[in-house]
């Protein structure tokens, strides 16, 4: 019985044994593998090795502005603030809209142009209604719905040019028969020109 | 014979009864044989803080825009097998080789010069330089040969090899030689591209003998 006992024990001990063995052999094999090996060739004679690949990458981000630039600008830089308005009844560029994207080809852009009224300066009641049209690159007069002081006008990038781009031309038409009663003065408003989506 | 079975029985009750489920520890330790310096050559890819890329990417930085930036540098080092010329000089000679594929993405591409520069060699403790060093009364020198030294990758790849031979060499010197890459982008195209990450392929293949 006592042989019994210790045969079975060494039995137990060899199981135990190659139990660890079975254990710790892939983290054996593991430690080996991660260990520094130096990249590269041996050498012997001639020999050639590729070292693989690798990427050379250059990221360029997106960027989206536009400006109104003046109409004699043929560097679509020239940022304009004030127009003065020297006709009633006709169709004056007052600014170029100017569009900087590195968007890709198709994308669309939207824009919404908001005004009021010229108002005399200083305020006292009396006002000269004029109207904001879009004259688009393709010399489409894109006019606001009757009665609205709000216009939209959506451009669809058409080729791969990422520069400044000219979309067309703000058009500022002041109404002739409120121009020809107004008193005299000065009369000013500011139109407002928001992107209002890029899709 | 009772003596001898206490003595036994003793023995027995002293061997611990193992099982499959007892826990035990091993302490394991490896060791890993690094190739012999011996007819060896190690070649990496650094970038330019000399920290070993392994095969990670490089950024091309801005400054590449419209003139050369220094993008990645490489090292080779190695004590290298002599080969004996016709004139019977002993040499070793290394060549590296790039290739390049177009900086794109998608269809979009920006055209790029890729110029070689060496930098320091080193023979054992002694700088080469250009003029070489002598070394235990043996003259010792290296020469570089770029089949083109400035590379424009445009639209297709491109491929420049490098080739520097070490003549004068004796087994057991350890010959090192770094390099530096630099990238120029074409600037009219790289400012009116479009957004996104452009990536270019930079195979190098190594050649010892």
């Amino acid at each position: 019985m006592m042989y019994r006992y210790f045969h079975q024990s060494k039995k137990s001990l060899c199981l135990s044994v190659l139990l660890i063995v079975v254990c710790v052999s892939p983290l054996c094999a593991s430690l080996i593998q991660n260990d520094t090996i130096p990249r590269g060739i041996a050498a012997g004679g001639t020999t050639y090795t590729s070292y693989g690949n690798f990427h050379m990458k250059f990221t360029i981000p997106d960027t989206l502005s536009f400006l109104l630039a003046k109409t004699t600008d043929s560097t679509n830089t020239e940022v304009i603030t004030d127009y003065a308005i020297a006709d009633a009844g006709v169709n004056v560029a007052v600014a170029n809209l100017i569009l900087v994207s590195r968007a890709a080809m198709n994308t669309s852009f939207t824009f919404l142009f908001s005004w009021n009224e010229l108002k005399q300066t200083p305020d006292i009641g009396n006002a000269i209604s004029y109207m904001v049209a879009f004259r688009d690159s393709a010399n489409t007069l894109n006019k606001p719905a009757t009665g609205t002081k709000i216009l939209s006008y959506t451009y669809v990038k058409a080729d791969s040019d990422y520069t400044s781009t000219k979309l067309g031309s703000v058009i500022v038409n002041m109404d002739e028969d409120s121009y020809q009663s107004a008193l005299s003065g000065e009369y000013s408003d500011t139109i407002t020109v928001t992107l209002q989506g890029e899709g | 014979m009772k003596k001898a079975l206490l003595l036994l029985l003793l023995t027995a009750s002293m061997i611990p009864a193992w099982s499959i489920s007892d826990t035990e520890t091993m302490r394991i330790t490896a060791h890993y044989n690094k190739i012999s310096t011996q007819r060896s050559a190690v070649f990496s890819i650094l970038t330019t803080n000399n920290v070993d890329n392994g095969n990670s990417d490089i950024t091309i930085s801005n400054a590449a825009i419209g003139s050369l930036a220094e993008t990645f540098r490489w090292n080779f080092s190695g004590t290298l097998y002599n080969q004996t010329a016709a004139d019977g000089t002993l040499y070793s000679s290394m060549s590296v080789s790039y290739q390049f594929s177009p900086l794109q993405n998608g269809t979009n591409v920006i055209p790029m010069d890729i110029s070689f520069e060496p930098n320091y060699t080193t023979l054992g403790s002694s700088y080469l330089g250009q003029s070489g060093a002598t070394v235990g009364n043996v003259n010792y020198k290296d020469t570089q040969s770029w089949t083109t030294k400035t590379l424009s990758v445009d639209e297709t790849a491109q491929t420049a090899t490098a080739t520097y031979t070490l003549t004068g060499t004796d087994n057991g010197l350890l010959w090192k030689r770094t390099g530096s890459v630099y990238v120029k982008l074409d600037q009219a195209r790289a400012n009116s591209a479009g957004a996104g990450t452009y990536v270019s392929t930079v195979t190098v293949t190594v050649a010892v003998c």
